[in-house]
């Protein structure tokens, strides 16, 4: 096996797909709460006119996400095709729901890599999701983050994983010394994994707080302005403000 | 730890570790690992390999302070 198979690098892939879904996710949330929670929030009236509100954040990526998704199934299953092709009697099937392609198990010893790095990846999972289950309790903020937080756990996953068994197949592991040290209670990995997962847990409604207060006062400067001019002034469902004349 | 000729031997038969591979039915890493020292192979794949090799498998391993086997 080489470092180039289509097997050893199938985390990256799974991580290409992750990293699709998040941006899809985002229209997708948007969408359906809309649908489900405002859908009369979508339409706003100026006069006789109906306009749609539209939020473009989410509907480009519902577009992006759709076209990127696309485009990653092609390609996708050009590279399974040719892999399939090239390695006749060892087929892989189109879809992982049964056993992940990533799961190497050609003898012995790659069954003992696989379950040293499986052993890892277990470890990440029982130290990251109290962690991250700790900021979703806490955090009063839109579902999608709480998509996102899972996404970014299943590509720390994928990136160990894939870490691992480059590792291996480059030579650079010790098989002599497979047991888990008990006294390192974190590794660096799950370290890091769990800091990134905090700051995007913390960043997210750190910015929508920046961002209602912005709007804020920038409905107040509207307002203001409007009453110096001797305007009368309207908060619309939209968040707007309308000038008009007495 | 377990020590092993598995390179010594597998020279003197001119294999590549590939072909020796391939004649006990694993991949050409798990011979590298085994002949590095890095990885225990099983009872089957070491009378495997000792099969191919022409040896017994205590020949072939020995465990850490008990000597070069080799003659």
């Amino acid at each position: 096996m080489k470092n180039d198979d289509f097997r050893v690098q199938f985390p990256l892939w799974n991580i290409a797909l992750l990293l699709i879904l998040t941006i899809w996710s985002y229209g997708v949330v948007y969408a359906i709460d809309l649908a489900v929670s405002d859908f009369e929030g979508v339409f706003y009236t100026t006069g006789q006119q109906v306009y749609v509100n539209w939020h473009m954040p989410s509907v480009l990526s519902l577009i992006i996400g759709q076209l990127a998704l696309i485009a990653f199934f092609i390609i996708y299953f050009i590279k399974l095709r040719q892999y399939n092709k090239n390695n006749p009697g060892n087929e892989l099937r189109p879809f992982t729901f049964l056993k992940p392609h990533e799961l190497l198990e050609d003898d012995e010893l790659f069954r003992q890599i696989t379950e040293r790095t499986t052993k890892k990846i277990y470890i990440l999972y029982a130290q990251a999701i109290p962690v991250v289950i700790f900021l979703i309790m806490f955090l009063p903020t839109h579902r999608f983050l709480y998509i996102a937080l899972l996404i970014g756990l299943l590509i720390a996953h994928n990136a160990l994983y894939f870490w691992e068994i480059r590792k291996f197949m480059n030579g650079k592991t010790q098989l002599s010394h497979t047991s888990i040290n008990a006294k390192k209670r974190l590794s660096k990995f799950t370290l890091v994994t769990i800091a990134i997962i905090t700051f995007f847990a913390l960043a997210f409604p750190t910015y929508q707080v920046v961002q209602i207060q912005t709007n804020q006062e920038r409905m107040f400067e509207q307002f203001e302005r409007c009453l110096e001019d001797g305007h009368e002034a309207i908060l619309t469902e939209d968040s707007t403000v309308n000038c008009s004349k007495d | 730890m377990l020590h092993n000729c598995v390179k010594e031997l597998r020279a003197r038969y001119s294999f590549s570790q590939t072909e020796l591979a391939n004649r006990v039915g694993v991949t050409r890493q798990t011979i590298g690992f085994i002949e590095k020292g890095d990885f225990s192979p099983s009872i089957t794949l070491s009378l495997k390999i000792a099969q191919e090799l022409n040896v017994s498998v205590d020949e072939l391993f020995w465990l850490e302070g008990e000597g070069y086997n080799e003659e």
